[in-house]
């Protein structure tokens, strides 16, 4: 048998089907080699009684349930034996022509062998964004069945099937050709006749829009356009509406990811290349050609990584920017994935300390939505990125020194390089914020003085009162304040908080602020007159926080042991609390109480998860502001004196579960922060010589349950065979401490039983 | 040759001035008695009273000093002051002498802790020794019966 052609059904015998055969009897010859199979399903009218009147060459395939357009298919291919098969809907004509030219039409290109479909209509498919022969009237070699199989019954009803079999057809290297080859048939809009090249009249989906046949069959219709879109449309399927490029290895590139790539590769530094945010990978067509490359692209998308392995090979990584582990890398590539981070601008700065050259993107300027939820910042401009030289990409794809579009559809095209010297004036202006709570008339007059006697000047003091919440207008002292203020040109405001404490009081200053720095002092805090002149001076464009020395007057002064590192925060030596030998300044993990940093730094906030206590908020602040880039420093020239008020204080909260809970936290960010933080467990000897070497017979049982320790004592040569154990003056140890760990109170507390000097000491520590 | 002995007579000097009561009051006694059999080497700080007849006076040593010669030595004898606890600590035990202060506390076992009696324990053992009153009578008077034990 050489033909087989197979027409499924579904009721409509009258109105389609019998005029459907009626036009391959006139226009057919059927005394050639071929055989019509009627596969009907579902038909409660006249059908099987009509086809089974025809007689020979016509057969019945009979399924009494509606099964649906493939299957009914699927079932007339089995059922047939022609060397090509011939799929017909029951809603087509044949015209008027010379006998069997329709059928000589469609076997004519399979002289080719390398075809596997012929029709008389290849048109796209929107889901699937390929085109394909429509299966109304096609011809299918029979060995493409043998090769790929039968359609798809997942599309149901039907709608899409075609699509999806000729994709596959076309997978196994076969062709689909459209017939004839001159030009697409068209629609005649009056008389809705297909007209063109090929004789056939086609009513479309004459059965599928009979609601007695099939009910929701736009949902239908859309659900298949769904599965043909996450089968074969990786634009669709991964490019979060259009928001995302994703290009394959054969796909065109559009004029602006094509301008960039050829930008980067002409401006790429070295050979180690990391790309962050790299999409589908089709920046790798544009790196390949570069001699010795070594190149990681990463995105935080799963989807696209994998489209990129499968496209370029296995050069990609998921990775989130936020916790990448980054190397040391020749360049860095970022193009439009800044905007995506609400920490865009700092990673900016991050990525500089990791390459010797950073070439980026991020749209100019754009109009919050136009690119949907996916971008987390929006009208971005060179003074968010600073330090970098700039161009702009224009929609065409041009690349201009200026903007031709004011609304998000130029991208800044930004470029930094190890060494090169950017100069960029640094804004200078500063807000101070005093969060304070009952301290009207102990120390908050001592820090608002300190404010009004600075030697640079401050633009504008917002004190938060997070406490009685008091007019201070009314009150004499501060009337004299707010007038001394006026004098010096310093715009004033006292805010309500929101009672929420100290991280919050902070964010609502950040909120409010229109300066470039914010200096924050604490209420019990009382600044040297040039504290704010020397912090700014110790500014540069990398700097995102610098603070002072914040000194209480009954502390000792020296200790040699103060650190400001992060791991070392459980050391409770703080840098900024003590005098150092060297006075310059120097860079530090994180700040302490009271010091000036800026807002364009901030835009991470503050931790407002903390209780109101706030314990370690401003730990947190700068460290974060660190992780995201920017600069943290302690100029010791600048001495803040911090009374440390028992009295009052936005932190006063006697409920020691808030403090627990924000310590807790704390170890949560130290934890994300990949931080392993040095425990060490404190000693405190404020005893005699003698109580030292007591102890000293048990510091190995010690060293073995606390592997940090530190040893607050008053003789410290006692320890010094010991050279990696910390050793402090006992004077550094806070009241409580000293208390909590004094040898002879806790023999007093335990005298009615008899403890050995020893065994106190194990009992204390051990 | 004969064996070294050090000892450790004076317990720290009080702010007030006063005698510390830690001190034993019948060190040249002792001395006097042991410097025939042991060259005694007295140790302690500068300004101390040299106790006649010891062979050698070894003031102000670093600790890694005292280490040396403490180690070096036969045996130790020492009041309630920091020296016994340092021995412990470098596994050298010796004699202590005690008074008003409870060797179950403030000593270690592996010493022998001579002790005149019990009843002359302080009954404050924690607080501080500058305003407690010396007493000759709460010493025991050594003699050489009490060394008999010197290998110890």
């Amino acid at each position: 048998m050489k033909y087989s052609i197979i027409i499924p059904t579904y009721n409509h015998c009258d109105d389609l089907l019998k005029p459907c055969i009626d036009s391959i009897i006139k226009y057919t010859n059927l005394e050639s080699d071929i055989e019509i199979i009627i596969s009907a399903n579902g038909c409660k009218d006249n059908t099987k009684e009509y086809v089974e009147s025809l007689g020979h060459p016509f057969k019945l395939v009979w399924n009494s349930d509606a099964i649906g357009f493939s299957r009914a298919i699927n079932a007339g291919i089995e059922a047939s034996t022609g060397e090509y098969v011939v799929l017909l809907n029951n809603d087509i004509i044949l015209l008027e022509q010379e006998k069997n030219t329709w059928i000589d039409m469609l076997v004519e290109p399979f002289k080719d062998a390398t075809v596997g479909i012929t029709g008389p209509i290849k048109g796209p498919s929107t889901p699937a964004n390929r085109e394909f022969i429509i299966f109304f009237c096609c011809m299918i070699k029979r060995e493409v069945f043998d090769k790929i199989g039968f359609l798809d019954p997942i599309f149901g009803v039907g709608g899409g099937e075609d699509t999806d079999f000729c994709i596959r057809a076309e997978s196994s290297d076969y062709k689909t050709v459209q017939v004839p080859s001159t030009g697409p048939l068209d629609s005649n809009d009056v008389s809705n006749i297909m007209i063109g090249g090929f004789p056939i009249y086609h009513v479309g989906e004459a059965t599928m829009h009979d609601t007695n046949c099939v009910s929701g069959w736009s949902a239908i219709f859309d659900n298949n356009s769904r599965i043909l879109a996450e089968r074969y449309n990786h634009q669709w399927r991964l490019g979060n509406y259009c928001e995302r490029a994703v290009i394959s290895k054969d796909d065109p590139v559009p004029p602006r990811e094509h301008t960039r790539y050829t930008w980067a590769k002409e401006n790429i530094v070295g050979t180690k290349v990391l790309e962050i945010g790299c999409s589908s990978g089709y920046g790798w067509r544009y790196f390949k050609d570069i001699p010795n490359i070594d190149y990681l692209g990463i995105d935080k998308d799963e989807g696209v990584i994998t489209f990129a392995k499968e496209n370029f090979g296995d050069r990609f990584k998921i990775a989130d920017i936020n916790t990448f582990d980054f190397e040391q890398y020749d360049t860095i590539v970022a193009f439009e994935v800044l905007e995506h981070l609400d920490n865009g601008k700092e990673i900016a700065q991050k990525l500089k300390k990791h390459c010797k050259c950073l070439l980026g993107t991020v749209p100019f300027n754009e109009t919050p939505g136009m690119w949907g939820h996916h971008h987390k910042l929006h009208k971005l401009s060179q003074k968010d990125f600073l330090e970098f030289d700039y161009k702009f990409i224009h929609l065409e794809g041009g690349i201009y020194d200026f903007p031709d579009h004011y609304e998000g559809l130029n991208l800044i095209l930004m470029k930094w390089e190890q060494g090169k010297n950017y100069d960029i004036p640094i804004n200078k202006t500063v807000t101070a914020v005093i969060p304070t709570k009952g301290r009207y008339h102990t120390t908050l007059p001592l820090a608002i003085m300190s404010v009004i006697n600075q030697t640079a000047h401050v633009d504008r003091l917002i004190i938060i009162d997070d406490g009685e919440k008091l007019d201070l207008r009314e009150n004499v002292l501060y009337t004299y304040f707010f007038k001394l203020l006026d004098d010096k040109g310093i715009k004033w405001e006292v805010v309500f908080g929101n009672g929420k404490g100290i991280a919050h009081s902070h964010q609502l200053s950040i909120n409010m602020c229109e300066t470039e720095w914010i200096w924050r002092l604490d209420d019990d805090c009382s600044a040297e007159p040039n504290v704010l002149e020397l912090l700014l001076e110790s500014v540069d464009s990398k700097t995102g926080a610098v603070g002072g020395l914040v000194m209480n007057p009954v502390m000792p002064k020296t200790n040699d042991c103060a650190s400001s590192k992060i791991k070392d925060i459980f050391l409770g030596l703080n840098e900024q609390w003590f005098i150092p030998n060297d006075k310059s300044i120097k860079q530090v993990d994180h700040l302490y109480s009271s010091f000036i940093y800026r807002k364009s730094a901030a835009s991470h906030g503050y931790c407002l998860d903390l209780s109101e206590v706030g314990h370690r908020e401003e730990t947190i602040f700068t460290h974060e502001m660190k992780r995201n880039g920017w600069d943290i420093k302690i100029n010791p020239n600048a001495v803040t004196h911090h009374f440390m008020n028992p009295e009052g204080g936005i932190r006063s909260y006697s409920n020691g579960s808030l403090w627990q809970h924000d310590e807790n936290l704390f170890l949560e960010k130290l934890k994300f922060w990949n931080i392993d933080a040095d425990k060490h467990k404190l000693i405190v000897l404020d005893n005699g010589l003698g109580d030292h070497f007591a102890f000293k017979s048990i510091l190995n049982e010690i060293l073995e349950k606390h592997s940090k320790i530190i040893i607050a004592c008053c003789y410290p040569d006692v320890f010094k065979d010991y050279p990696d154990i910390p050793l402090i003056s006992i004077a550094s140890v806070s009241h409580a401490d000293r208390e909590k760990y004094n040898l002879y109170k806790f023999l007093i507390d335990n005298q009615k039983e008899t403890i050995n000097l020893v065994d106190a000491y194990r009992r204390l520590y051990l | 040759m004969k064996p070294t002995l050090i000892i450790s007579p004076y317990s720290r000097k009080l702010i007030n001035g006063k005698q510390n009561a830690k001190n034993y009051p019948y060190w040249k006694e002792l001395v006097n008695i042991l410097n025939k059999k042991f060259d005694i080497i007295q140790i302690g700080n500068s300004g101390e009273d040299k106790i006649d007849g010891c062979a050698d006076y070894k003031f102000n040593l670093s600790f890694d000093q005292l280490k040396d010669i403490t180690l070096a030595a036969e045996t130790f004898i020492s009041v309630d002051n920091f020296y016994p606890h340092f021995c412990n600590t470098i596994g050298k035990y010796g004699f202590v002498i005690w008074g008003k202060s409870d060797p179950n506390i403030f000593g270690y076992e592996k010493n022998i802790n001579i002790i005149k009696d019990r009843k002359f324990l302080r009954p404050d053992q924690f607080n501080t020794w500058e305003d407690v009153i010396f007493n000759a009578n709460v010493f025991k008077k050594l003699d050489i019966s009490d060394f008999n034990n010197f290998n110890k």
